[in-house]
């Protein structure tokens, strides 16, 4: 990609979108104010499997300021009992109201619509249901027999995503080593819990439908929320400007965007509909639980011979989602045996679904405690384990990888963290009353791209220029608007102040999915080329014009800077954007391109790298761990925006730390309540429990992977940091814990 | 009489009757006044996205003091006679403050939903200083919770901010004439009806418990930090509700020589900052262990918490994990009861008769809180303890109180409260008996630990399990030891 000295691309600029943040003047989902909008409050189940066999709304509708109240008894019929937009990630296997099925504790019933939102809580109440009760399978532990293999699809082009996978001959692999280690690794169900709740405004106009979302994926929701209602997909207009967070649990369109559209078809009025924090576990996904059974076996130099990882994890009666733990695993080590499977049970729970790293966050921790175990069981140290199986080429696919900076990552990590210090045996490192150990665990996540469109259009704007462009993506807080305005302004000579870069509104092209850390590379990409396209076009204009002092040079000789042109020769001719366009009075200049990954995908593989250093201090009579300070390192190719990375990178470091010693959604096994649903009882970090936090990145320059030359850095923080902690953790005890969260109980 | 709440928003006069009194401030901020820079997120006092500025008379009564509180968790009627100020009211139309500014430039804000929340947390904080150091700054934002930033940028935000430069809430609105119109306003109590349900809020004390015996149960909502949470979670609309903030003095906290004496409506926050404030010798036993106390209010919920909190509404709503009452138990704190038939004392070690039982006629009225202070020159040793996963913002697991006093090495009496242990905060007279009369020693507190291990029957739940809990009870004394009595004791852990 074309770049200058003077580009914005790389500079830590401030977010664009801060001054509306900081004033409370970004409009999100839930703040749009509508004229005659009315409240939906969502019934849902008080248990776990079963039938509705009566629901008396008679009381509820007749309540103060109740509009309607929805349910299966009255709600509108949707093609294919409103299963036909299924196609994931978007479009999911939602309950609809179409029957009176119960398949956990937790799901929608009813939507009660009043003129406020007091009322339509209040009404709710009073909704009376009675259940014929089917079988509960709420408890993982006892529908573990019942696990099966997952049902085989072919893998989706450029992605590894089959659910059993074998190289060489791993029992022979393991017959042949020297050591074993054969142990089984947990990790709980979570819930993403961005700070935003789901939220959606539906309102229809004639058979327009218009929805105010909260989404990590507009087109997604488009063709979700028409199919599902058989509409053409251009009839529905899907406005996401914000989103306060997502994580993985956006990228679905839920139940409640469309019960939404479906009472407001019915009541004929703008209807909004918030969740609750309780409401955000169940109805919006969470990440499954997962066992996790590990076989290694290594010569006594530390070389692997096998890895066998079996994974089984969740999924509802609704739906088969996968936690795909065990594909990390095929291309982290050089490994020449290995078997990679995964199995799922079904719980009466919500369906699980995507969140941050997914596969790769649980699927780090377990192979990564199993590796520090077999290096204690080698006498090697760790780091040294990693080296000496370390990946020149792809084990998966036997590509060279597109750019690898982790043997750095690794030097520069330990050399920071000061990893020489550490103490090979464990509960020997003591400070005073703490316990302290060191722990480390490779990071990675792979770098996808998807196709995406862009319009850019140049305008005058008083007597400057400005650049508007568009496209359907999203910003969830990662940064999206002020890359694509850094990518934009670089590319056509311009400040960032005179781009507008405009996101979250279906009547944009299209753009992919926020997820899978793709945003910046996909959408990136085609603001870079359709950016591009319009600066020819423009300089086109001055090149063909008689009257412009650029006349007759031909327009790849142009270069612009802040939106003045000059020639690459010796020629002083110059004149600015603005003069082009200002004899052009009305004339749109204005490109649609697209971008679209290509050859590349088949000649590389194409991941981001990391190393991650934890220490761990226990106190010795309370056992509270602390976690005073984690250094990753990682090779993301190109920073766009040093400030915006560095953020991402340490949010994602937090949420590793949360995975190691907080998250866990409980479910209780009796009727499958949701026994921590709040943010009470549901621990997030607080800032007191972040200390020092070291983020490098090592140069990376990768000419393969896309043309901004940027791997995704949304999900690579967090992996890795829970399998480093639990190191960590044992090398300060002498206790080993394979599940997560690991508790101040589990060190006693 | 009036029917209609009188609160100044962003420094605009509003009067509330009716439905909209019951309303939780954040949703008559979004849904009534179309206000959404205000964000909901967990509806419980948790996560600090819905926090504003309230605005009270300081003891001088001439200028409003600003305190940042969780507005989803208040309602509109107890906000009677105050000034709030939102994230849009923070700066003159099209500016921004220092802290807006330095949350632009420090990229504080990602996502931008728990954004308006730390901002104004963090104008708080600037409202009486200028400068923060880090740990101000984190102890200052622990009620506000953030999903995408590591926090990282939101402490450098922080630090970077100048209060002397920033117009505060107190320069934005001018106090007087504010506190003019709550003056003629508020003069008579306060009863605003809607259905069947109706907030009173007297301006004496003859008139609060008159309100409290004529119609029981009068649910008295002070800080709302519980009451607003089962609100919203559980949907509990209790008929009769009553604030005491119109009843002046009664909020006031004292510290002499012999007693800690603290008024039934005073804040957590204003328990700490007097605590802080209050001059004496460092080396005196009391001010050990008002510090000791300090230190426990300084992981008390959150800031927002223990700015509407109220230590008389966390001895009354007497939860056997309440963070105040070891400390209470050990010291023998009294409760000063007052009802139609006057006012009596209650030691606190009598109160509690069951789980949330508590020794309170439906009449009464927790007025006051006495702490006897141990006299200057005696040999006493204090320590608090609150063991929670995490260690802000979080409910304890565990609780424990121990009190010593000594002659040279050897005890004289001792004191033992812990709490998350049983049904109440338990006193452990057995333990108590073993370690009165007897020379410090490693082994003692051993002993002690393990005694107090069998005394105990606690159970397991979300917060910990029963094994973890008795295995507290027991190292708890042996961390007392080391940390207190040790003679060459180590360096504290933080």
């Amino acid at each position: 990609m074309a770049t200058n000295e003077s580009g914005s691309v790389g500079k830590p600029m401030n977010r664009v979108d801060g001054r509306l943040k900081v004033t409370g003047a970004a409009r999100y989902a839930a703040d749009w104010p509508i004229d005659g909008l009315t409240y939906g409050v969502i019934v849902q189940s008080t248990i776990g499997s079963g039938r509705v066999a009566s629901i008396d709304v008679s009381r509820a509708s007749k309540a103060r300021g109740v509009i309607g109240v929805l349910t299966h008894k009255n709600a509108q019929k949707l093609p294919d009992k409103g299963r036909a937009a299924v196609n994931p990630p978007a479009g999911r296997v939602l309950t609809l109201l179409q029957d009176g099925e119960v398949h956990y504790n937790g799901q929608p019933i009813a939507v009660v619509v009043a003129d406020t939102f007091e009322h339509a809580t209040d009404a709710a109440t009073m909704v009376a249901v009675t259940y014929e009760k089917g079988t509960l399978a709420a408890d993982f532990d006892a529908a573990f027999p019942s696990a099966y293999p997952l049902p085989e699809k072919p893998a989706e082009p450029g992605r590894n995503t089959r659910g059993h996978y074998v190289r060489g001959d791993v029992d022979a692999g393991l017959a042949s080593a020297d050591v074993r280690i054969d142990q089984t690794y947990t990790t709980p169900k979570e819930n993403h819990n961005p700070m935003e709740p789901h939220a959606a405004i539906a309102s229809w106009e004639g058979g327009q439908l218009t929805v105010y979302d909260t989404t990590q994926y507009v087109y997604g929701a488009r063709d979700t929320v028409a199919k599902t209602f058989g509409m053409k997909p251009e009839d529905v207009h899907i406005i996401s400007p914000f989103v306060g967070g997502g994580f993985g649990c956006k990228g679905s369109t839920w139940s409640h965007v469309l019960l939404a559209a479906m009472a407001s078809q019915s009541f004929k009025r703008p209807v909004k509909i918030v969740l609750t924090r309780r409401q955000m576990f169940g109805p919006v996904g969470g990440r499954p639980q997962t066992h996790q059974r590990i076989t290694l076996g290594a010569k006594s130099d530390g070389t692997l011979t096998a890895i066998r990882h079996v994974t089984t994890s969740h999924t509802s009666f609704i739906e088969d989602f996968l936690e795909p733990s065990g594909i990390v695993t095929r291309m982290l080590y050089a490994v020449p045996n290995l078997e990679s499977t995964h199995r799922l049970l079904k719980l009466n729970v919500g369906t699980p679904t995507y969140q941050r790293a997914p596969g790769e966050a649980t699927g780090t921790f377990s192979v990564e405690v199993a590796m520090d175990e077999l290096a204690e069981k080698l006498h090697m140290d760790p780091l040294a384990l990693r080296l000496k199986n370390y990946a020149e080429t792809d084990p998966d696919t036997g590509r060279p990888f597109s750019s690898k900076a982790l043997k750095e990552c690794y030097r520069v990590g330990a050399e920071l963290f000061g990893w020489s210090k550490r103490k090979a045996q464990a509960g020997t490192m003591r400070d005073g009353k703490a316990m302290v150990g060191y722990g480390l665990a490779t990071a990675t996540y792979p770098t996808y791209r998807s196709p995406a469109t862009v319009r850019a259009r140049m305008e005058m704007n008083g007597s400057d220029v400005r650049a508007v462009v568009q496209t359907a993506s999203q910003d969830l807080g990662t940064g999206t608007y002020t890359i694509m305005t850094q990518i934009a302004a670089d590319a056509l000579g311009l400040k960032p102040s005179q781009v507008r870069f405009e996101l979250g509104d279906s009547h944009f092209p299209k753009s992919p999915v926020s997820g899978g850390s793709m945003s910046a590379a996909s959408t990136g990409s085609a603001v870079h080329v359709a950016c591009t396209a319009l600066r020819q076009q423009v300089l086109a204009l001055a090149a063909n014009d008689p009257s412009s002092p650029m006349h007759g040079i031909v327009a790849t000789d142009i270069g612009v800077s802040e939106g003045r042109l000059i020639t690459r020769s010796d020629s002083p001719a110059t004149e600015t954007y603005a003069e082009v366009l200002a004899r052009q009075p009305g004339k749109a200049v204005e490109a649609t391109e697209s971008s679209a990954p290509g050859e590349e995908t088949k000649q590389f593989a194409m991941h981001a790298f990391g190393a991650v250093f934890a220490e761990a201090r226990i106190d010795s009579d309370t056992r509270t761990i602390r976690i005073p300070r984690l250094v990753g390192a990682y090779g993301v190719g190109r920073v766009l925006n040093a400030k915006l990375a560095h953020s991402q990178m340490i949010s994602g470091m937090v949420w590793g730390v949360s995975q190691a010693l907080r998250e866990e959604t409980e479910v209780d096994p009796r009727n499958g309540r949701y026994v921590n649903a709040d943010l009470a009882e549901y621990r997030v970090p607080v800032n007191a429990d972040i200390h020092d936090l070291d983020v490098i990145f090592v140069d990376e320059d990768d000419p393969h992977i896309n043309p901004i030359g940027a791997k995704g850095i949304g999900e690579i923080g967090i992996t890795g940091v829970a399998g480093a902690i639990a190191n960590a953790i044992y090398n300060a005890t002498g206790v080993r814990v394979r599940h997560l969260p690991i508790r101040l109980d589990d060190l006693l | 009489m009036r029917n209609q709440a009188l609160l100044f928003i962003n420094g605009k006069e509003h009067r509330v009757a009716g439905a909209e009194a019951f309303d939780t401030l954040s949703n008559y901020l979004r849904y009534t006044l179309g206000q959404t820079g205000t964000k909901i997120v967990c509806e419980e006092g948790d996560c600090g996205a819905c926090t504003v500025l309230v605005g009270r008379p300081d003891s001088s009564g001439k200028e409003l003091t600003y305190r940042a509180v969780n507005s989803c968790i208040q309602i509109v009627g107890q906000l009677d006679g105050t000034s709030v100020v939102t994230v849009e009211g923070l700066a003159p139309p099209r500016e921004l403050n220092a802290v807006q500014q330095a949350m632009v430039s420090c990229h504080g804000a990602q996502c931008g939903y728990c954004t308006p929340g730390f901002v104004v947390a963090m104008s708080a904080l600037f409202e009486t200083r200028d400068r923060l150091s880090e740990q101000e700054v984190r102890d200052g934002l622990t009620g506000n919770l953030c999903r995408c930033t590591g926090y990282e940028p939101i402490i450098k935000a922080a630090l970077a901010v100048d209060g002397s430069r920033m117009m505060r809430a107190r320069d934005l609105y001018p106090s007087a004439p504010m506190l003019e119109t709550i003056g003629a306003h508020c003069r008579d109590s306060l009863t605003i009806e809607h259905g069947e349900r109706t907030l009173s809020a007297p301006v004496t004390m003859e008139q609060a418990i008159g309100i409290r015996s004529e119609r029981a149960p009068v649910i008295i909502l002070q800080g709302g930090t519980d009451l607003g949470v089962q609100a919203n979670k559980r949907g509990l609309r209790p008929p009769l509700l009553m604030s005491l903030n119109g009843i002046k003095g009664l909020d006031e906290v004292r510290i002499d020589a012999e007693m800690l004496s603290v008024g039934g409506t005073a804040t957590l926050a204003a328990l700490e900052t007097a605590i802080r404030l209050h001059a004496g010798s460092v080396f005196s036993p009391a001010h050990g262990h008002l510090a000791e106390l300090a230190n426990i209010l300084g992981i008390f919920g959150s800031p927002q918490i223990r700015n509407a909190g109220t230590l008389a509404g966390n001895i009354a709503n007497g939860s056997p994990i309440a963070d105040t009452l070891p400390f209470l138990f050990v010291m023998e704190a009294r409760l000063e009861l007052t009802g139609r038939s006057g006012t009596r004392v209650v030691p606190i070690n009598a109160f509690y008769r069951g789980y949330k039982q508590l020794d309170l006629e439906p009449d009464e009225i927790i007025t006051r809180i006495l702490v006897p202070l141990p006299p200057s020159g005696s040999e006493e040793t204090l320590g608090l303890y609150k063991v929670s996963r995490r260690k802000d913002l979080d409910i304890s697991s565990f609780t424990a109180a121990i009190r010593l006093q000594t002659t040279a090495r050897t005890i004289t009496a001792a004191s033992v409260a812990l709490g998350g242990v049983g049904p109440v905060v338990l006193r452990m007279p057995s333990v108590e008996a073993l370690l009165k009369g007897q020379t410090i020693t490693q082994d003692l507190f051993e002993r002690a630990g393990q005694l107090a291990r069998r005394e105990i029957n606690p159970i397991s739940d979300v917060r910990g399990s029963r094994d973890f809990r008795l295995q507290l009870a027991e190292n708890i004394f042996r961390k007392f030891y080391y940390e207190r009595l040790e003679p060459r004791r180590e360096m504290r852990e933080a």
